[in-house]
């Protein structure tokens, strides 16, 4: 193994900031019904700036209000626990399982009651995501809608139909929200949370290229911290001002080779996402000197980024950038719809096109290595692992490992197993303990 | 009973490659039952399903993952195993992501002449969900058209759309001989009436079925009333489990399967458009979980009514293994049946079955019903 000498390195300024951020948004959540609010839920990756259009609707994201249950596995399991007994199996969506069991069982990570959401939106865009909220408007009675979520196929150019298909499902949600709500849309905010939303989107795209840098300035775990405004909140103009600090200081790690690990030696892209309950899993490995700098989830899912015929992922301009004024509610749905069917992210549900994409990634992001999570409680992100696995193998060279578990149930993961994988993979590498 | 239909099941590719020797036209297999096979058929292409082989097979693995729906597993199986070496194309319309990676990875491993993935709403309760999927079906249309190096006329489309409403009609009218207590078929018959359907030329079909059910005019004595049973599903075609139950003194009279009465329930109703009459055929009917995403669970009323209509004692709920649209409705399904004082069973599938173990579960289960045990 060549041994090289060490990175400077530092804490990050801007993680205050999104811990406060983080602490913010669910401390709103908890106050929402004392300061009059409505109180809505979302999906992750979502149009924040529809929300946002009407005034006094908080709305949250399911997922990352349940990765805080997560994180403490004893809570996660009486979740996963109360959904099962309620006849869910365990195979499917670990957020929806958590949810449900939070639901059912009165459960609330920052304290008080379950958040009973007023209303509920979701978003068709694996198999089961669209009927996440069935249940919950059984057993709650609260109205609901679905945005079907169109897999633009074959993936270009966008065709008409679907783009007409989606702007006109947006239309709908904005009259649907003003007849559950009783309050009038207002078209001002929505526009302007647009630009807000698109240039959030940008933003993150641009910090996540900067970790094509060598050393990496920010490695995965701590880019899950980070991520946060742009899933939950993407519209808000906090968020804007977050990620633009964000960036600067991570253009200036980039700069002055300030890296997230001082030892980097060795840079690992993660497939999928993470298990919620051991996020020690990322941290595992920085004592070989190696670092996760990204994954193609987290990237794509609240990043907006181009991508060409090889792989290559580009930041997307957001409407500012690109000159586009809007002058009415049909024009930014019209561009939020094209803007949405555009996500890199859904265009990985095809298998040539995940294979591409995460072989761009690997390549441009100079990852050693890859290592796929087999995960049993999100099967949309596990869609054509084994495919891509191999074809990164045969087309790069380069070496990757898998791990089955869940992100959300902690019952589904042996630790001391994938350690043992994962301490092997990377002596398979070259790599020893430093 | 329905024997030539039993013998096309068991001999499904003996069959396609004889209607493909002697008609000198293509053979394309599809995957799920939104894909408008009215569309094939109008193209002179014999349409068949990729069900299940039911065999074990050790070739997926570095495909597609182990958690994935072992129907779709076995799908991929058998086209990576080349049994169905004979098919000129492949296609399908989208309904969830495990068939869609089996899909893929057939189109990249056993690659076939012609192949056509079409994306089909979830919201087929939306209005403009008809407009979205009419543009789709041109797509698909003027694909195949471009592939053929012709035409496909409208008048081949009606009379296409002609041929399937007629088989849905027959199919309708073997279900409705089961509502008589007891049944005047059986439910392994009705299936094999329905599997057989997806996998032959459906005038032919139509004209067998048509002979057997003049045969059944004069009624016919399905023998001791049974425990009636409905099943819930997805693409359960394992007819030896439907045997298996009905050997053990259950009558199954009814499914909500995609391999059943969802395949063919909804006729077309003609309309100038034929493709649009044909996008109104394929969202309004009984839907599959995946294309159930609204408001209005409509899975529940249909499931609800059916066993209504077949008087129902008991529903055995099957899903294929990891199959999460299913997975997340049966809880609701469970309840909806039980406030109808319908008591359910639970039964994960796999390419095979275990056999041994579902007898006793079945058996304890026709016990419970009988005894009035809830």
């Amino acid at each position: 193994m060549i041994l090289k000498p060490d990175y400077q390195t530092k804490p990050l300024e801007a993680w205050k900031a999104a811990k406060q951020f983080r602490a913010n948004h669910f401390q709103e959540i908890v106050t929402a019904r004392e300061k009059g609010k409505l109180l809505g839920v979302g999906m992750i990756d979502f149009w924040h700036s529809i929300m946002g259009g009407i005034d006094g609707l908080l709305y949250y994201t399911p997922e990352a209000w349940v990765s805080s249950i997560d994180i403490n596995p004893e809570l996660a399991t009486r979740c996963i626990e109360a959904a099962d007994a309620r006849g869910y199996g365990r195979d499917f969506c670990g957020y929806i399982r958590l949810y449900y069991g939070a639901m059912f069982a009165d459960i609330n990570p920052f304290g008080g009651p379950f958040p009973t959401p007023d209303l509920a939106v979701t978003q068709a865009f694996c198999s089961i995501s669209g009927k996440w909220y069935q249940p919950v408007a059984e057993h709650l009675g609260i109205p609901t809608f679905a945005i079907d979520r169109p897999l633009n196929l074959p993936w270009r150019p966008l065709k008409d139909s679907i783009v007409d298909y989606q702007a006109s499902q947006f239309h709908q949600l904005i009259e649907w929200l003003e007849k559950v709500t009783g309050r009038e849309f207002d078209d001002e905010k929505f526009i302007e949370g647009t630009y807000n939303m698109c240039r959030t989107q940008v933003l993150w795209a641009e910090i996540c290229q900067l970790n094509q840098a060598v050393p990496a300035p920010l490695d995965l775990k701590t880019m899950y911290g980070l991520w946060f405004p742009t899933i939950v909140d993407s519209a808000n103009p906090e968020a804007v001002s977050f990620y633009t600090a964000l960036k600067d200081e991570v253009q200036y790690r980039v700069d002055n080779q300030i890296a997230a690990l001082a030892t980097e030696r060795c840079r690992l892209l993660h497939d999928a996402q993470p298990p919620w309950h051991f996020l020690r899993f990322f941290r595992h490995i920085q004592s070989y000197g190696a670092v996760f700098i990204g994954s193609v989830h987290i990237f794509n899912m609240g990043g907006a980024f181009n991508r060409d015929e090889n792989g290559t992922l580009t930041p997307k301009k957001d409407p500012r950038a690109e000159g586009i004024t809007f002058k009415n509610r049909d024009e930014v749905v019209r561009f939020l719809a094209e803007w949405d069917l555009t996500n890199v992210l859904y265009e990985t549900w095809d298998v040539q096109n995940k294979i591409d994409t995460t072989i761009g990634v690997t390549r441009d992001w100079h990852a050693d290595g890859v290592i796929f999570h087999h995960d049993r409680a999100c099967q949309g992100l596990a869609f054509g692992q084994t495919e891509v696995k191999a074809a990164v193998q045969k087309r790069l060279g380069v070496p990757c490992m898998s791990y089955e578990s869940s992100n959300v149930d902690p019952r589904d993961f042996a630790e001391s197993h994938v350690i043992d994988s994962l301490e092997s993979y990377l002596e398979g590498l070259g790599l020893s303990r430093l | 009973m329905f024997e030539k239909f039993f013998e096309v099941i068991k001999g499904r590719h003996d069959y396609a490659r004889e209607w493909k020797a002697r008609t000198g036209r293509p053979v394309f297999g599809y995957m799920c039952t939104y894909l408008p096979e009215e569309i094939l058929y109008a193209a002179d292409i014999l349409p068949v399903r990729i069900l299940g082989s039911h065999e074990p097979q050790d070739v997926v693995e570095p495909h597609i993952h182990s958690m994935f729906c072992s129907f779709c597993r076995d799908v991929l199986g058998q086209g990576l195993t080349g049994k169905y070496d004979y098919l000129d194309g492949i296609t399908m319309g989208h309904t969830c992501l495990h068939i869609q990676q089996a899909f893929s990875s057939w189109q990249m491993h056993a690659p076939v002449p012609y192949s056509y993935y079409m994306w089909v709403p979830a919201g087929t309760q939306k209005p403009q969900a008809k407009d979205c999927l009419l543009a789709e079906l041109q797509g698909f249309r003027a694909s195949l058209e471009e592939w053929l190096g012709r035409a496909i006329p409208d008048e081949a489309l009606d009379n296409a759309i002609e041929v399937f409403n007629t088989n849905r009609r027959l199919l309708r009218q073997v279900y409705e001989l089961r509502k008589s207590d007891p049944p005047a078929i059986s439910g392994a018959e009705a299936m094999g009436a329905s599997l057989a359907s997806m996998l032959m030329d459906k005038e032919e079909h139509s004209r067998l079925l048509e002979a057997e059910l003049k045969g059944l005019s004069g009624g016919r004595n399905g023998g001791a009333p049974g425990v009636r049973l409905m099943l819930v599903g997805g693409q359960n075609d394992d007819i030896e489990f439907v045997r298996l139950v009905e050997e053990l003194g259950g009558s199954v009279v009814i499914d909500d399967h995609c391999t059943g009465s969802r395949y063919f329930w909804q006729e077309v109703v003609p309309q100038k458009d034929r493709l649009m009459a044909l996008a109104y055929r394929y969202l309004d009917g009984p839907p599959c979980p995946t294309k159930d995403i609204e408001g209005e669970h409509l899975r529940l009323g249909h499931i609800q009514g059916l066993a209504r209509d077949y008087n129902v004692q008991g529903a055995i709920l099957i899903q294929q293994k990891f199959c999460d649209p299913h997975e997340i409705d049966n809880p609701a399904i469970q309840r909806v049946l039980k406030e109808e004082g319908i008591p359910t069973l639970f039964l994960e599938f796999d390419i095979t079955i275990p056999s041994g173990q579902f007898r006793t579960r079945v058996e304890a289960f026709l016990e419970m019903i009988q005894m009035g045990i809830e």
